[in-house]
């Protein structure tokens, strides 16, 4: 028998290698040919020879993309694309979570399921999904040349409100299960004393089941906005070549450019604008969790 | 007062309902319009056709895709049963040096965007020579799903009576043993939700396929990708309704071990 002091490493040993082997790695290899030389169209993809020259050390890739507006344009668009995105689905998510946390215990697992389900579903299905709820001859156009609110079809994507639509509907049920979850956890006798105490169900909320529930809503900030920063899938179906994100150009500059050294350098760059985020967030993030950890 | 407050209430549950029905009126869509006669985008109007299921099945790009996705999500579940299970263990039973560390390090793959793993797996997995093998693409998958099965499973390892475990011990069983027949069957349920979620998380992962995956190697989203961009036919429709078919089959398989390990487990216990 192994001796007992080595059994905990054996029994997570093949965690650690997943780990090391298909993660540390991959961003240390990710890390590496953002440092190389070459690559592009015109050089060296064409003709097998390589996607970037090896045994360079050059910060070309990144010197290029500093002083390029059409990255920093990029950049920006992601940015604001991921504030805005977790914005509106808190904005949703929350009135939702706070009707599905009311419901009696049956119709609330039906809830939660329902908001679960198109997450079982492949991305590609569900962007699929509202192309044909959204296009000229689909039912919102047909509802809305019916009722007379606009004259012709509304063109819902290949512009910014598709991109919105497509990525707040992804990120949406991440957001609704941290609500739900929050709301939960506030003890259900808190409501009721309040209003015996003669509190208006305004001020109830104002005062007891919002504050109670801050630290929900830091999580479910954090993860739209995480997961709103890598948006891709909405951008490429559903936005046009003004909505491009950093997601989208690093798979460009991969499969189309075959510039692997520009690719992995915004991939980079991505993950330190992500890091920064994060790092930023907490300071209102903090000021929430104070607030719910108040009586 | 009071009736402003069912105003307020009534309008809240419409809101809710609403947007509960658009939450779900893509998937119902897409699934609708997959019964289409029709060669256009179009809900079938009269009678349903299986024309477009016929073409997916006919066509050997689309059903290597379901197989390759089928592979590729066994050995991604393989890999985190193993892997999270066994972190699990290590971290509730076990006090050693990293355990802390270990117990974060696994959360981190779920915060990196999956384009940027995707383009970190590429040379990497050029460099150790098995890019265009469902091996990658599994080990890739297993990253997502590693810490779902940790989560899952260490709390059902911290909830679980340590009583049960030393009275296995006391009684003379090895710690293999005792693992065997204590701790597993009373986790089982915890492990076999966990397989579920990697087996959906990985048949429907896009990102990662997308940069991994070679002619080869294609799991079903990724044939799925081009279509949807180039040419928007029904035959999407179809594919799409059969991933989720798919991913209903693996939970349907999931929930039913479970309810005969009940059954196996009531038999035994009037048995007794």
């Amino acid at each position: 028998m192994t001796p007992s002091r080595f059994r905990p490493y054996l029994l997570a040993s093949p965690a650690i290698v997943l780990l090391l082997g298909f993660f540390l790695a991959p961003m240390l290899q990710l890390g590496r040919v953002s440092l190389y030389d070459g690559g592009g169209r015109s050089g060296f993809g064409i003709g097998g020879g390589g996607f970037y020259k090896p045994n360079t050390w050059t910060f070309q890739a990144y010197r290029t993309l500093a002083g390029e507006t059409y990255f920093r344009e990029v950049w920006t668009f992601t940015v604001l694309l991921g504030l805005g995105v977790a914005c509106i689905t808190l904005l949703i998510a929350y009135p939702l979570s706070l009707f599905i946390h009311r419901l009696p215990p049956r119709a609330k697992a039906l809830a939660l399921t329902a908001v679960v389900l198109p997450k079982l579903a492949n991305v590609l299905v569900l962007i699929y999904g509202l192309e044909l709820l959204l296009s000229n001859s689909g039912p919102v156009n047909g509802l809305l040349v019916g009722l007379g609110a606009v004259s012709e079809p509304v063109a819902f994507f290949h512009n910014l409100p598709g991109v919105l639509i497509g990525e707040t509907y992804l990120i949406l049920p991440y957001a609704v299960l941290a609500l739900v979850a929050s709301l939960d956890r506030i003890d259900p006798a808190l409501v009721p004393a309040a209003r015996g105490l003669g509190a208006g169900p305004l001020r109830v909320f104002w005062r007891v089941t919002l504050p109670l529930s801050a630290p929900g809503i830091a999580l479910a900030a954090m993860l739209s906005l995480i997961w709103a920063l890598g948006a891709f899938t909405g951008p490429v179906l559903l936005g046009s070549p003004q909505e491009l994100t950093l997601a989208v150009e690093v798979q460009r500059q991969t499969f189309e450019n075959l510039n692997w050294p520009r690719g992995a350098a915004t991939a980079v760059l991505m993950l330190v604008t992500l890091a920064a985020c994060l790092v930023l967030y907490q300071v209102p993030a903090r000021f929430l969790r104070r607030r719910g950890g108040a009586p | 007062m009071r009736r402003r407050l069912s105003v307020s209430r009534l309008t809240g549950n419409i809101f809710g309902l609403g947007t509960l029905l658009l939450l779900l009126w893509p998937l119902a869509y897409a699934v609708w319009i997959s019964f289409t006669p029709s060669e256009l985008l179009e809900p079938p109007r009269g009678e349903l056709s299986l024309r477009w299921y016929r073409r997916f099945f006919n066509s050997p790009q689309w059903t290597a895709g379901v197989w390759n996705s089928l592979e590729v999500a066994g050995l991604a579940v393989a890999g985190s049963l193993i892997g999270g299970t066994g972190l699990a263990v290590a971290v509730t039973r076990h006090h050693f040096r990293g355990r802390r560390l270990l117990s974060g390090a696994v959360m981190l793959p779920l915060f990196v965007p999956s384009v940027v793993l995707g383009m970190g797996l590429l040379p990497w997995v050029r460099f150790l020579g098995f890019w265009g093998s469902l091996w990658s693409l599994g080990a890739g998958h297993a990253l997502w799903s590693l810490p779902v099965v940790f989560l899952v499973v260490r709390s059902a390892l911290e909830e679980l009576d340590p009583a049960l475990e030393e009275a296995a011990r006391g009684l003379g069983a090895s710690p293999f043993l005792t693992f065997r027949r204590v701790t597993l069957p009373l986790i089982m349920p915890a492990v076999l939700s966990g397989a579920a979620m990697g087996f959906v998380l990985s048949l429907n992962e896009f990102m990662i396929a997308l940069f991994l995956a070679t002619p080869d190697t294609e799991t079903l989203p990724k044939v799925i990708w081009p279509n949807l961009r180039y040419t928007l036919t029904p035959l999407v429709a179809a594919a799409s309704c059969v991933t989720m078919l798919l991913t209903l089959a693996g939970l349907a398989l999931t929930s039913s071990l479970l309810r005969m390990e009940r059954f196996v487990d009531r038999l035994l216990s009037r048995g007794k």
